[in-house]
């Protein structure tokens, strides 16, 4: 039989008593903590005894430092005179058991009990919180961007909103769990100035917080990984995914090496978080090397052959030329073209806001290659991303001079309204308005009422 | 800073501080409480922590000397003045209670 055992224990920094009554718990069953790791609590299995566990908090304490503190030797021996005995620690929170039926309590001043909890909140859980809600925030303020700049594309992509919806559940969460504590300091304040003792945590409502919030984390992720399964295939999902306990492992190995030197808690503390950075950014080099070199990422479920075609007197380029099912083909409007070289390409991104289908038929460049077509038709499931999708779509940039958009009769299209792209002169650009899609077709031509008509047909207009 | 922190002693407090008008460390500090008090106070080995910290911060007390890990702690004049304050109050205190409960002052003589 294995003598330790290891747990995931989810417990937060303030709510002492849930983790005492836990580890009292895991005693009686015979588990007592022996140490805790960066994920993982380790249990030693023994016979089931009657321990009392005291949580408390060391301002001082921090995983950087070298070893156990002159102050914190000093603390530990006050605890020894009253019969705790250290069991570990992480970060500046002490954990202490006793075997005396009824010994004496840790804090036997509520006020000062409290004021030590919040100084040491104050010094790590506060800032990292903080931090972390932070660097969220920067991120949801770089994807703004990114849908701002293009919001069909970005709304249409499942690998950009799953990413960005669990970033805003992270910060509903890390806020959910400051103004928690906030709430919890006023409410001990309150208690303590009446005489009390520091607030009990409301049980029940923290544990549902916790499952939904898990849940939602553990569904959206376990989807997302699925998804990225699928973009980036299995090597580059293990490549993104084993990320996190490499940097993990980095961090903690650089902490632990630099502690058996005896470095000082700064140094430590500086040098890991900058070996860390390194790290990460190396790792990220990395991968961005294997995809350049190996380009694995890119999903294709498509079928394609590769013909190499001279771009130039002296230089070929290779091609690749699909062969997706496109519902309008060149073929069906320009009648029939003898030509090897046609790539067909279909592309359909769909999520909860809008389903966008890109399709084109390309041929290779050369003078007199046959006619290319390319559109787009988009289904909004929203009438305000409807909206965002027109007003994109309709917008033109500054750089393009003298191009504007002029409104069509909706009869050739049967559209609301339908705009076409005018640069010196009218353009084979359309942008079709119907009542619940949008499809902006893209010719090398204008389109004539003949072609019109098989376009209908063709897209079930 | 200190005065107005320390306006009124809990009694844990008190009891730290007259043990520190003799120099001693704070094990002995908890273990002369207990015995002071007959168990009555009794000082945690937390709450003991932060105290003796804060007294040093604010210079009520102050550490003198270090003995196998051992610290060692005495009474400062700013500490003095503290408990003489505080001793002056509870005699206050004690004196009216006699006055009006024990002395046999009527309510209405006292309105």
């Amino acid at each position: 039989m294995k003598s330790s055992t290891k747990r995931i224990i989810n417990f937060r920094f303030y709510r002492c008593e849930d983790m005492e009554n836990k580890l009292e718990k895991s005693a009686a069953k015979g588990l007592f903590l022996e140490k805790i790791g960066s994920f993982l609590w380790t249990f030693r299995k023994g016979k089931p005894r009657k321990l009392k566990y005291t949580v408390t908090y060391f301002s001082e304490g921090s995983v950087f430092n070298p070893g156990i503190t002159h102050n914190q030797q000093t603390y530990f021996d006050y605890a020894k005179a009253a019969g705790w005995n250290f069991v570990t620690q992480l970060n500046q929170m002490q954990i202490f058991c006793s075997e005396a039926e009824n010994p004496i309590s840790f804090e036997t001043d509520e006020k000062e009990k409290f004021n030590n909890i919040k100084r040491c909140m104050n010094k790590s859980f506060l800032p990292s919180m903080i931090a972390v809600i932070l660097i969220v925030l920067l991120n949801i303020a770089l994807q703004f961007n990114s849908f701002k700049l293009n919001p069909i594309d970005f709304l249409s992509d499942s690998g950009r909103l799953f990413p960005v919806s669990m970033l805003l559940a992270v910060v509903v969460y890390e806020v959910y769990s400051l103004i928690d504590y906030f709430a919890w300091c006023k409410r001990s304040e309150r208690a303590i100035a009446n005489g009390g003792g520091v607030a009990d945590s409301n049980n029940t409502v923290h544990k549902i917080v916790d499952i939904i919030f898990m849940i939602f984390i553990f569904g959206s992720s376990g989807y997302f990984l699925f998804y990225a399964a699928y973009e980036i295939g299995l090597f580059g999902l293990l490549l993104s995914v084993a990320q996190f306990p490499i940097l993990t492992f980095v961090f903690w190995s650089s902490i632990k090496y630099l502690k058996r030197k005896k470095a000082s808690a700064a140094i430590n503390k500086a040098v890991s978080v900058i070996v860390l950075v390194i790290a990460g950014i190396a790792y990220f080099a990395f991968i961005m090397v294997l995809i350049i070199k190996f380009g694995f990422s890119i999903n294709n479920d498509s079928d394609y052959r590769t013909v190499s075609w001279p771009i130039n007197a002296a230089h070929n380029r290779e091609y690749k030329l699909y062969s997706d099912n496109i519902p309008l083909t060149s073929e069906d409007l320009y009648g029939t073209i003898d030509y090897d070289y046609y790539s067909y390409e279909a592309d359909t991104d769909s999520t909860v806001f809008i389903s966008k289908s890109e399709y084109r038929q390309d041929s290779l460049p050369a003078k007199d290659s046959p006619p290319r077509i390319k559109y787009e038709i988009l289904e909004p499931n929203f009438d305000f991303v409807y909206q965002l999708a027109k007003e994109y779509l309709l917008k033109i940039p500054e750089w393009r001079d003298g191009s504007s958009f002029r409104s069509i009769d909706n009869k050739i299209f049967g559209t609301s309204e339908a705009f076409q792209r005018y640069y010196n002169g009218p353009t084979g650009e359309y942008v079709l308005f119907f009542d619940n899609k949008i499809i902006v077709l893209d010719m090398e031509e204008l389109v004539t009422a003949k072609q019109a008509e098989i376009i209908k047909e063709r897209l079930q207009i | 800073m200190a005065r107005e922190k320390y306006q009124t002693l809990t009694e844990q407090m008190f009891y730290i501080l007259i043990c520190l008008t003799h120099e001693s460390c704070g094990v002995d500090i908890m273990k002369k409480v207990e015995e002071l008090t007959a168990g009555r106070v009794i000082i945690g080995p937390g709450t003991l922590y932060s105290l003796i910290d804060n007294f040093v911060k604010e210079k009520i007390i102050i550490e003198t000397k270090i003995e196998n890990r051992k610290k060692s702690y005495v009474i400062t004049n700013v500490g003095i003045e503290m408990l003489e304050k505080e001793y002056i109050r509870l005699k206050k205190l004690k004196e009216d209670y006699e006055l009006l409960v024990k002395g046999g002052v009527s309510n209405e003589e006292f309105n």
